[in-house]
């Protein structure tokens, strides 16, 4: 037996079938530098495959946020009141919360179906969309659910990845003169409108006209009810899994939304374009000169509020026709500003890009 | 017992082994394969670079644009001329860059825009935006003799040339030869005309330029150019964009 074994190993010693240690190690080795090599090839193109996912990702988003805003822009009604809600953000002076409110012409849809065979008229699973010309058209960041522990929270509560960009549309419409009626919205007691939150969420309509709205906004108390209705806590509540808040998703991972408004202002007989509120306005590098704080507005949270001048409203706004006492910070045309600027940071759904990318597109009003 | 004779051990060796010769030019011929397929990761690292400012450049020439609207709405356009640009230097520092607005965070601004422009109509104005990206903070660009000038970002600056005929040109100053060199974008001064160049010359001829068409302009003029930071580096402007805008 012993014998028998003996003779296979022999013979397979002498004719060399199997490979020697060295020779295992040269290969192994060449082979190591081969995978290795082919590694780092593979690591390489992984790398730059998911760079330009995540770079298109954000240049699609860049471009929905932008063809929406310079589409609703492109019909600003400036007869109508415009509101904008300034808020910094408490975790990082670099980021923004703000809001802005006004009204537009254009071919406007609800995404949304009416069922207009019931009264009153609401949205309903079934039914047609409602379209009008005239629409109240917000933008802001959104209540949005926190993925860390699934609960719904402010934007200023959430990571700048988790924030949402919203936009809330109202569509201006008028009830038939017979037959079914859209349910009132907003309620409307003897000239004074009250704009209920949850309903503001739900409805993609508004009952008053557009003139009901201008001479709304010429009352303090209405001016006030708008605000309280639509800004600061009662921005947009979206909830992923509630198909009936979808329709305020405007594009997710939108870390930092800020509205600017652009004025002259000349410094050593030279004019120059400036932005306002911006936290370092004259461009010198440090925020001495920021419009938050000493030399502007005190308030963290504050709203402006254009062309109509009622007697009074809530304490944190302002209309235009103040502006000209805060400093050198004001509106150098009448009423309307020449152009806003919109600065937003996206981020990619992989986290590619760590600190997202910062973008600024700026909306021209006109004269 | 195994019995084993220096014999058939090297026989076998001599049969069926590699020698080390083999085996050097086997790894050699490997290296050389592995050589050229690592020299072409640069190249599509490059092009993916090269994607991204690309994609970028419009929304910058965008934003370019809608400055330009606000700044000249605000100017008194009467005075400009019909054959001449004249540079944008009107705007805060923080303005040229983009993303502009002004941030306390410490990273790079990377795109630039520099713009000219001249009136082609009562009013209306012709505006050009040269694109630019800028590498590293400290980098220095050429300012031209106009001491508004911004050294700290790339800006067009006009060179003044003389038309050989055909499409080629001559650097007026001899200095100025360095400032445009293959691949360059540049603007004819008195037309907007955009052209391409595609070499400059070897010596001797080295102040002289060839475009990528013929030159329409006239026999002198000068062409503005974003040219290559002080100390050298790649050319900086990414794309021209031109528009015409009425007031």
């Amino acid at each position: 037996m012993n014998n028998k074994l003996h003779n296979t190993l022999y013979a397979g010693r002498m004719t060399q079938d199997g490979f020697t240690l060295t020779e295992l190690v040269v290969a192994i080795g060449i082979m190591a530098v081969i995978i290795l090599f082919a590694g780092s090839v593979f690591q390489t193109s992984v790398t730059s495959y998911r760079i330009a996912t995540a770079q298109a990702e954000i240049m699609q988003k860049f471009r929905a946020i932008t063809n929406q805003l310079d589409n609703d822009f492109r019909g600003l009604r400036k007869d109508a009141p415009m509101f904008i809600w300034f808020q910094l953000d408490t975790s990082d002076v670099n980021n923004r919360l703000d809001q802005i409110m006004f009204f537009a012409d254009g071919d406007f849809q609800s995404t949304r179906t009416y069922d207009t065979s019931v009264n009153p008229i609401v949205p309903a699973v079934s039914g047609s969309p409602a379209v009008s010309n005239l629409a109240r058209i917000y933008y802001g960041q959104a209540q949005s659910i926190d993925p860390r522990d699934n609960t719904i929270k402010y934007p200023s509560a959430l990571r700048f990845i988790d924030r949402v960009l919203s936009r809330r549309q109202h569509l201006s419409i008028a009830n038939p003169a017979t037959g079914n009626s859209y349910a009132q919205f907003p309620l409307d007691t003897g000239g004074i409108l009250t704009i209920n939150p949850v309903q503001n969420d739900l409805f993609e309509h508004d009952t008053n006209s557009l003139s009901q709205w201008q001479a709304a906004a010429l009352n303090g108390t209405n001016v006030d009810n708008i605000i309280t209705g639509c800004f600061g806590n009662n921005c947009p509540r979206i909830d992923l899994t509630d198909a009936n808040t979808l329709h305020l998703l405007m594009a997710q991972k939108v870390g930092n939304f800020s509205v600017q408004w652009s004025y002259l202002y000349t410094n050593a007989g030279q004019t120059y374009v400036y932005w306002w509120p911006s936290i370092d306005p004259a461009n010198g590098g440090g925020t001495a000169d920021s419009d938050f704080g000493p030399s502007g507005i005190t308030l963290s949270q504050f709203g402006f509020h254009f062309n109509t001048a009622p007697s009074s409203f809530a304490a944190s706004w302002f209309n235009d026709s103040y502006a000209g006492t805060m400093g050198r910070y004001y509106l150098t045309r009448p009423s309307f500003p020449q152009a806003l600027k919109f600065t937003f940071t996206l981020y990619d759904s992989r986290g590619v890009f760590k600190d997202g990318q910062t973008f600024t597109h700026i909306v021209y009003l006109g004269d | 017992m195994i019995k084993k004779t220096p014999d058939s051990r090297h026989q076998t060796r001599d049969a069926k082994g590699f020698s080390l010769t083999e085996v050097l030019i086997a790894v050699g011929i490997l290296a050389v394969g592995m050589m050229f397929i690592a020299s072409t990761f640069p190249v599509s690292i490059y092009f993916a670079s090269v994607a991204t400012e690309r994609t970028i450049a419009p929304v910058v020439a965008d934003e370019a644009f809608a400055k330009c609207k606000i700044y000249l709405n605000n100017f008194d356009i009467s005075v400009l001329d019909y054959t001449n640009h004249q540079i944008l230097e009107g705007l805060l520092p923080n303005e040229y860059a983009y993303p502009s607005t002004p941030s306390t965070n410490p990273y790079l601004k990377k795109y630039w825009w520099s713009a000219i422009f001249r009136r082609v109509d009562v009013n209306e104005v012709q505006v050009t935006v040269f694109v630019s990206r800028k590498v590293g903070a400290s980098g220095q660009y050429y300012v031209g003799s106009d001491p508004n000038f911004d050294p700290n970002r790339p800006d067009a600056i006009s060179i003044p040339v003389t038309v050989l005929g055909g499409s080629e040109l001559q650097f007026g100053s001899l200095a100025d030869k360095h400032l445009i060199n293959d691949g360059y974008t540049i603007v004819d001064d008195a037309t907007g005309q955009v052209y391409r160049v595609l070499e400059r010359y070897r010596l001797p001829n080295d102040a002289i330029i060839k475009l990528d068409r013929t030159w329409q302009g006239g026999a002198s003029s000068e062409v503005w150019v974003v040219t290559h930071p002080v100390n050298g580096g790649r050319y900086p402007c990414i794309g021209v964009y031109q528009k015409t805008m009425r007031f």
